[in-house]
């Protein structure tokens, strides 16, 4: 499944990207330095309620459960049933103990994967990369990096159409792809032939077009499109650098 | 001769002289082939992810630590899709190094050496891969191999040793079989197309 920017001018689409990021870094570091489902718990709750008010709900939360339901069910099931620790018994069925210790690490470990999932499909859905992107090189990131990241987020659905393509026209010609795994790996080799050579030939070209743009210049950039700025992105800013040591201080300390 | 090696070993190791404008066109072409490779295993039932494949093609067309980057921007995109394969990006920058370093020193010369790299991935990756797991994630990773993981837990009651115990079963016929078809699609790259890392570390 492949998200991408969903275009909107509410909510956390008018948050400057930079603060975003640093926003998305804090809650990662949050999750992992506290291992608390209560806070987990609370930090998802934040997070929904942003996606409502950006209006990226209705396109996240079907990807959102396709992560969260099946990982949560395994780290449920998986630690309340077998982990190490396990020394309270919570319930019993059919012989089979539930341990108290090992549901609150599943908990935990589910709970954590939901941060992730989240904090990241929301980024994805209310930021422009390309406005990101501009940010990051206006403050010092490099402009080769920035178009590899543009472009592998345009390349892969492209690549994978043709992929379709390739297959069709590969079966039309005798490629039988439900035969034994050998032969589905000869598969994966006549499919995978025709979809390099042509990717080739139009990186040729591409490098040809960047190099007349001069793309390997050095010095400062100037862009056609400016990111928000003001006190308030500031401060969400610093708020957020801030929250990074000071969650793994506590970490060290608690 | 002896300069003609620390020459290689020069590029092995120099970030300027790896990333030209080819190889930065290049990077996006490298996650596309980890994402494609992936789709494509899973449609034709393949027991196997080959989602590194790209990341490997690239460390040997354009070196390490063009690779290492393909490998982390691929982890840092697949977030959308799985949002604990982030914390693997450490894996995919050693599968790079692994590979470029291994490249310079002739191992993509023939099949037979290829595979040998597949080996070395394959050891580098469960080290790295398997305390990540156990540690962030509690050993699971939301796939299939998550029942695997809960019988070696059961049987084991450790779970770095669940995890690398799956691990030795998943792990070493899809990255032989990844470093295999790299060697393949990078040996029928025409040379005009390879940049300069690559024209050395391949076959003519």
């Amino acid at each position: 499944m492949w998200l991408s920017y969903a275009a909107a001018d509410r909510g956390l689409h008018r948050l400057n990207p930079v603060a975003k990021f640093a926003c998305l870094l804090a809650a990662l570091v949050w999750t992992f330095a506290f291992e608390s489902i209560a806070l987990n718990l609370a930090m998802t709750f934040v997070m929904v309620v942003g996606a409502v008010a950006s209006g990226v709900w209705s396109r996240l939360w079907r990807p959102w459960l396709t992560v969260v339901v099946p990982f949560g069910v395994s780290a449920l099931v998986i630690h309340s049933l077998f982990n190490p620790a396990n020394a309270t018994v919570l319930a019993e069925f059919a012989g089979v103990e539930i341990g108290r210790e090992g549901a609150l690490a599943g908990g935990i470990f589910a709970s954590r994967v939901t941060i992730l999932s989240s904090s990241i499909l929301l980024f994805v859905l209310t930021t422009d990369p390309r406005l990101l992107m501009n940010a990051l090189v206006a403050r010092g990131f490099s402009t080769g990096a920035s178009y590899a990241v543009l472009a592998a987020m345009d390349l892969p659905p492209e690549l994978q159409r043709r992929t379709r393509s390739i297959w069709e026209a590969q079966q039309a010609r005798g490629l039988d792809i439900g035969s034994g795994i050998v032969g589905r790996l000869r598969s994966f080799v006549a499919i995978l032939g025709p979809l390099i050579g042509g990717a080739l030939v139009a990186t040729e070209t591409r490098t040809l077009a960047l190099e007349a743009r001069g793309f390997a210049r050095s010095g400062r950039r100037t862009f056609l499109r400016e990111s928000p700025s003001g006190p308030w992105h500031r401060l969400a800013l610093r708020a957020a650098l801030l929250a990074i040591p000071l969650a793994i201080a506590a970490r060290i300390v608690l | 001769m002896s300069e003609q090696v620390d020459q290689r070993r020069l590029d092995w190791w120099s970030i300027s002289a790896q990333f030209t404008t080819r190889a930065w066109v290049l990077i996006p072409l490298g996650v596309a082939l980890n994402f494609v490779g992936d789709f494509i295993a899973k449609t034709l039932r393949l027991p196997i992810f080959l989602d590194v494949i790209g990341t490997i093609v690239i460390s040997v067309l354009a070196g390490p630590w063009v690779g290492a980057l393909t490998g982390v921007i691929s982890a840092v995109l697949n977030n959308l899709a799985n949002p604990p394969i982030w914390a693997y990006s450490l894996a995919q920058v050693a599968i790079a190094f692994v590979t470029g370093y291994l490249a310079s020193r002739g191992f993509f010369k023939n099949i037979w050496k290829a595979a040998i790299v597949g080996v070395a991935i394959t050891v580098i990756s469960i080290v790295i891969s398997a305390p990540i797991t156990a540690i962030l994630f509690g050993g699971l990773t939301g796939s299939p191999t998550d029942v695997l993981t809960g019988f070696f837990l059961a049987t084991t009651d450790n779970v770095v040793n669940s995890v690398i115990g799956t691990q030795a079963i998943v792990q070493p016929i899809d990255k032989i079989l990844s470093t295999v078809a790299a060697f393949l699609i990078g040996a029928a790259i025409p040379i005009r197309y390879r940049p300069p890392f690559g024209r050395e570390a391949l076959p003519d």
